[in-house]
């Protein structure tokens, strides 16, 4: 098992050393002062957010916002152009002869044992819209 | 002589400049393994840089002789050593393995030894090896004379090191 050298055997040991031609690469003083003092020897990055770059990110944040403001600005707009013109009614109304012409259809067609696919998918879609319309238009209200 | 407090980076500096030679020949002698005893240095001045304010100034010599001495007999007993330690005392470690009787020029030994390592090397890393560690050129100088950005170079310098390392490391098993 090596031991460390006690101070005398050291001291015999740098003499000896001393009396050789001694050597060391020439890189090992800056790579040692690099890491030494690691901040002074990087080489400065480029500061983020330059002019250039905020400008771009600027022009970005302003189309994000004005695609926004138009997706609001349509939901709100086509809706109530929807109930100003009174749609929501006229479906009511223009469908309503029909729905009960349909339901006379499917009442006949249970009578007869039969099933009315088409009248089931309508049923199921104008109570879908109703519901549909009925929200939008809860949100016309906060305007 | 009236030590400073705090080591900055010029006094750093000096220390190097005073002890690079001897330190590294130390830490050359007692692994003969050029890259550990790179390695070994930097170590040295490191732990003298941060250690600088526990030193009370007597024998300055003495002090980082020391750091490097211990550190490179840690070195060898760590367990990634091939070699099963012989000896018992420092002295018997420090006896000259190689043979020939007339004293050896370190310098001219490490560099016919790095040479071989280098022709070992595939282009372009043979090239740079060789421009880095023979002609003792900066990445700066490389870069210049070769046409190539300073960070390809040090990359390539960096590449070069590990494989000559793996080098060594196989030449000292065998």
């Amino acid at each position: 098992m090596r031991e460390y050298p006690t101070d005398e055997e050291l001291m015999l040991f740098i003499e000896q050393m001393e009396q050789r031609e001694l050597y060391a690469p020439g890189h090992l003083k800056a790579e040692i002062l690099k890491q030494a003092f690691p901040e002074k020897t990087v080489e400065a990055l480029p500061k983020p957010g330059g002019g250039e770059q905020r400008i771009s990110l600027f022009t970005y944040r302003l189309k994000i916002l004005a695609g926004m403001a138009a997706a609001i600005a349509m939901l709100m707009v086509i809706p109530s152009i929807g109930a100003e013109s009174g749609y929501g009614e006229k479906v009511t109304k223009e469908n309503g002869p029909q729905i009960k012409t349909e339901q006379e259809e499917a009442g006949r067609e249970e009578e007869e044992g039969g099933v009315n696919v088409n009248f089931l998918f309508n049923e199921n879609m104008r109570r879908a819209n109703e519901r549909l319309n009925s929200w939008v238009g809860r949100i016309n209200i906060f305007e | 002589m009236v030590k400073e407090a705090v080591c900055t980076e010029s006094r750093l500096a000096e220390i190097i400049d005073t002890y690079d030679k001897l330190v590294f020949s130390i830490c050359y002698k007692l692994t003969g393994d050029y890259f550990a005893a790179e390695d070994l240095t930097q170590e040295t001045f490191l732990a003298a840089f941060q250690k600088y304010d526990s030193f009370d100034g007597d024998n300055e010599k003495a002090w980082i002789c020391r750091i490097a001495t211990n550190k490179s007999i840690d070195y060898l007993r760590s367990a990634s050593r091939r070699s099963v330690p012989v000896e018992d005392t420092f002295f018997e470690l420090t006896v000259e393995e190689r043979g020939s009787p007339e004293e050896i020029c370190m310098e001219e030994e490490i560099k016919d030894e790095l040479a071989k390592s280098c022709d070992t090397l595939k282009p372009p890393y043979n090239q740079v090896a060789r421009a880095y560690y023979l002609e003792e050129l900066s990445p700066k100088e490389i870069a210049a004379k070769q046409g190539k950005s300073i960070k390809t170079i040090q990359t390539q310098i960096y590449r070069a090191r590990q494989m000559l390392k793996r080098i060594y490391g196989k030449g000292e098993a065998e």
